[in-house]
């Protein structure tokens, strides 16, 4: 991982924002050393502490230069391996226990997702498992307005967000044959009517309130949904925009994001070819499973995979941490190894973009949850 | 008032006996002997065209004779010069083809069904630009097309003029939107809808049904819409649309295949008053051409078949029926309808009108500027002139015959494809 490992002295430097010694740790404050702290894609702290307390993240650092800082008291925990922040999917519809389509309508845009959400749906834990501790939760593609989304941790309950964006699907199945719309163009005119209007959830993706997430696959559909942003002046996160990496540049440029579908053994090479053109132009990008089948653990295998095809590992790491956090307005709270953010941390056997490498613990609001990735249960 | 260079030759010591002149505003194209020093502001050439034969669509047909393009436009037509100098030469040249029923759609998915008349919508809005078959027309010489739906809807959307190369996108590609209001006859946009049995299960339980309700919808569509220009609060959402329909403002364009579905279409337009009808896939139009004359109609033909029933409603194309169309003064466009095989192309069409009596240049007007004049974009495309696009068919020989074949095609002034001889 990493495009640049920084010296223990500089990183120290760098990292001691909010500077340790300066707030007195509880009686609960644990510290965490590992060979490697990954504060994000592009740092990496060898032999790196984390000091966590009430949930947060107080400090982070070089060992050599916190431990001593530390009282002796405070329980401090060795591990032999990396310490990365958990992983964030760009969407899921883990926990929607009754269905993540209300299937009565097509423009549902005001129900609130959440009201469908069972923080103790047994799917949680294995999303957990994983490492991954938040998602954006969001609507299946059945509807053309699925409902307004938020941002949920796997463990515990916590909504970090419980208004997010507004999800939309300009796609198949939303658009069928035994309702309003049947047709590209009929969602489309109804859509851009709404915006225009202003009604309810789609007025306050236009006051800035909420986000957007526009679900597309096909590149007709990704030109079609650009269009619409366009003319409407709207930004968006593209779900399911695999093919994205052919409008890099004009993506780049409007500002939106990507979030693609897990990369699995059977993927074609166009994925990793169209994702290695959203990292030349500098397109926010993340991974997402709420369209997928598979388990939780393919985000990380699938950003491994990449890895093992050239694709910048730290670019891949970002896009399962800190550039989805940012994608779903989270990033003071999670996605990154930093001061002040939520003690949401993994502890793997090594590079969590090896293939090789096993999760070894999860924390989530810095509590140890018992988690064995893969394993069944 | 002096003459001036209107542009630069690309390379002059090359192509210096063809400088272009203009006088007083009007423009004469006059061959130069020797190569003057010209302006650094004028355009440049960028390419010169001869072939042995310029048909252009435009009244006249040049023996010998060479075309510059300045940027994506036509700068010159000159006659007389061929062969010699360093750009292409060929046997002949048309105007690249306008298809006004490409049918190049998403199926059920580019028509919305949950309502028989959707004026309002943009067809394009449906529309996969990434579809190979749109390059297969551009390699084939067809350069514009009028998107067309699926014809599921009573009125189905508007249409736009587009052309078939460049980036993938609307904005690229576009020529002019909103030329023509999309309408059907004949079954299709019947098909599917079911009569209301106890409680409405769909919204396929409503009209039409059948031809009389098709005929029922378009009625009373047109006759809501004279109510809406006279009284407001008549005015319901795409009124305006029919209206502009109605003024003559834009072309009502309309699938009919069968006699009786032409037949309906044209008592729509006499009864309601829509000046601009144009009768798309009108195979059996040879069984009433009285009726289109009287009424001023144009027609699209649908691809010729072998047997003579085409695949729209089983109707009968005659060989010799844009022969007919044509002498009694009706304006005819040939088409390829979406289909693809050799066959089936636009080109081929000209040359099975021309077995059944079309001299060449009527069979090429149907397929440049006749099309283009019907969709409203004549002032672009659809022939050989200074000022238009630089749309261009290359051919070895003469155009559709069985024995020539595409060799290159200009579109926007870029050659975008050449076959290898």
């Amino acid at each position: 991982m990493g495009i640049s490992t920084l010296t223990s002295a500089l990183a120290g430097a760098l990292l001691l924002a909010a500077p340790a010694a300066a707030e007195t740790p509880s009686a609960e404050a644990f510290a965490l050393i590992a060979d490697h702290v990954a504060v994000d894609g592009g740092t990496v702290i060898e032999n790196g502490l984390v000091l966590v307390d009430g949930g947060k993240i107080l400090a982070v650092g070089p060992a050599a230069d916190l431990q001593g800082t530390l009282a002796d008291t405070i329980r401090v925990i060795e591990h032999e391996g990396w310490l990365t922040a958990g992983i964030v999917a760009a969407n899921g519809t883990y926990g929607m226990v009754s269905g993540a389509d209300d299937s009565t309508r097509a423009f549902l845009g005001d129900l609130e997702l959440r009201d469908g959400f069972d923080p103790d749906d047994s799917s949680l834990a294995k999303a957990t498992g994983a490492g991954v501790t938040s998602f954006g939760l969001t609507s299946g593609r059945g509807n053309v307005a699925g409902g307004t989304g938020a941002v949920v941790k796997t463990s515990g309950g916590t909504m970090l967000n419980e208004s997010s964006h507004l999800a939309l699907c300009l796609a198949p199945p939303a658009l069928r044959g035994n309702r309003f719309p049947t047709s590209y163009a009929g969602a489309v005119h109804a859509v851009e009517a709404r915006f225009t209007e202003g009604q309810g959830a789609f007025g306050k993706v236009v006051a800035g309130e909420l986000g957007l997430e526009v679900a597309v696959s096909a590149r007709h559909e990704i030109r079609r949904a650009l269009d619409l942003l366009k003319r409407t002046g709207l930004k968006a996160t593209l779900r399911g925009a695999d093919r994205a990496g052919d409008f890099a540049p004009e993506l780049a440029e409007a500002g939106h994001a990507v979030a693609l579908s897990p990369l699995g053994m059977g993927t074609s090479p166009w994925r990793y070819e169209s994702i290695t053109a959203l990292v030349e132009a500098g397109v926010p990008f993340a991974f997402g499973l709420a369209d997928t089948g598979s388990g939780a653990d393919c985000l990380r295998f699938g950003a491994a995979l990449a890895a093992r095809e050239g694709i910048d590992r730290g670019a891949l790491w970002n896009s399962l941490t800190a550039s989805p956090a940012a994608m779903l307005g989270v990033s003071g709270r999670v996605g990154r190894v930093a001061a002040g953010l939520d003690a949401d941390l993994v502890l793997w056997s090594g590079d969590p973009l090896e293939l090789t490498t096993t999760l070894e613990a999860v924390y989530v609001d810095g509590a140890q949850v018992e988690a064995t990735e893969g394993d069944a249960k | 008032m002096s003459d001036r260079t209107l542009f630069q030759l690309g390379a002059p010591l090359l192509f210096g006996a063809l400088s272009l002149t203009a006088n007083a505003g009007e423009i004469t194209w006059e061959v130069v002997e020797t190569a003057e020093p010209v302006e650094a502001s004028a355009p440049v050439v960028k390419l010169l065209l001869s072939a042995d034969k310029i048909y252009t669509a435009a009244g006249d047909v040049i023996d010998g004779g060479t075309i510059a393009i300045a940027g994506s436009k036509i700068a010159a037509v000159v006659p007389g010069a061929s062969g010699d100098h360093e750009g292409l030469h060929v046997g002949a040249i048309t105007p690249g083809m306008v298809d006004l029923s490409p049918r190049i759609h998403l199926a059920d998915l580019s028509v919305e069904e949950s309502s028989e008349t959707i004026p309002y919508l943009s067809t394009t809005d449906g529309i996969d630009l990434f579809d190979k078959r749109w390059e297969r027309l551009l390699r084939t010489g067809v350069t514009s097309v009028m998107y067309t739906p699926a014809d599921e809807a009573c009125i189905g959307g508007m249409m736009a003029v587009l052309k078939t190369g460049g980036e993938p996108s609307i904005e690229d590609r576009l020529v002019e939107a909103d030329v023509a209001l999309r309408g059907a006859f004949g079954s299709h946009a019947s098909r599917g809808n079911h009569p209301v049995y106890g409680r409405p299960t769909d919204h396929f339980s409503r009209r039409p049904t059948t031809r009389m309700g098709t005929e029922w919808v378009h009625r009373k569509s047109f006759y809501d819409a004279l109510a809406a220009m006279k009284n407001e609060e008549r005015q319901f959402e795409g009124w305006e649309i029919l209206a502009s329909v109605l003024e003559g403002e834009r072309p009502y364009f309309v699938q009919a295949s069968a006699t009786q579905d032409i037949r309906t279409a044209i008592y729509l337009k006499e009864e309601v008053g829509l000046p601009l009808l144009v009768v798309d896939a009108a195979a059996e139009a040879w069984k009433e051409p009285g009726l289109l004359v009287r009424s001023g109609t144009a027609a699209v033909l649908p691809p010729h078949a072998p047997q003579g029933r085409t695949a729209i409603d089983n109707g009968f194309l005659a060989w010799n029926t844009a022969k007919t169309l044509v002498d009694l003064g009706v304006p005819v466009a040939l088409s390829s309808h979406g289909q693809s095989s050799v066959t089936g192309q636009l080109g081929a069409q000209a040359g099975y009108a021309m077995r059944g009596g079309l001299t060449r240049d009527e069979a090429i007007a149907a397929v440049t500027i006749t099309p283009a004049r019907l969709a409203g974009v004549d002032d672009r495309v659809g022939s050989i002139e200074v000022g238009k696009d630089a749309d261009l068919i290359l051919w070895s020989g003469e155009p559709f015959a069985a024995t020539s074949r595409v060799v290159g095609v200009v579109l926007n002034g870029e050659v975008v494809f050449t076959s290898s001889n």
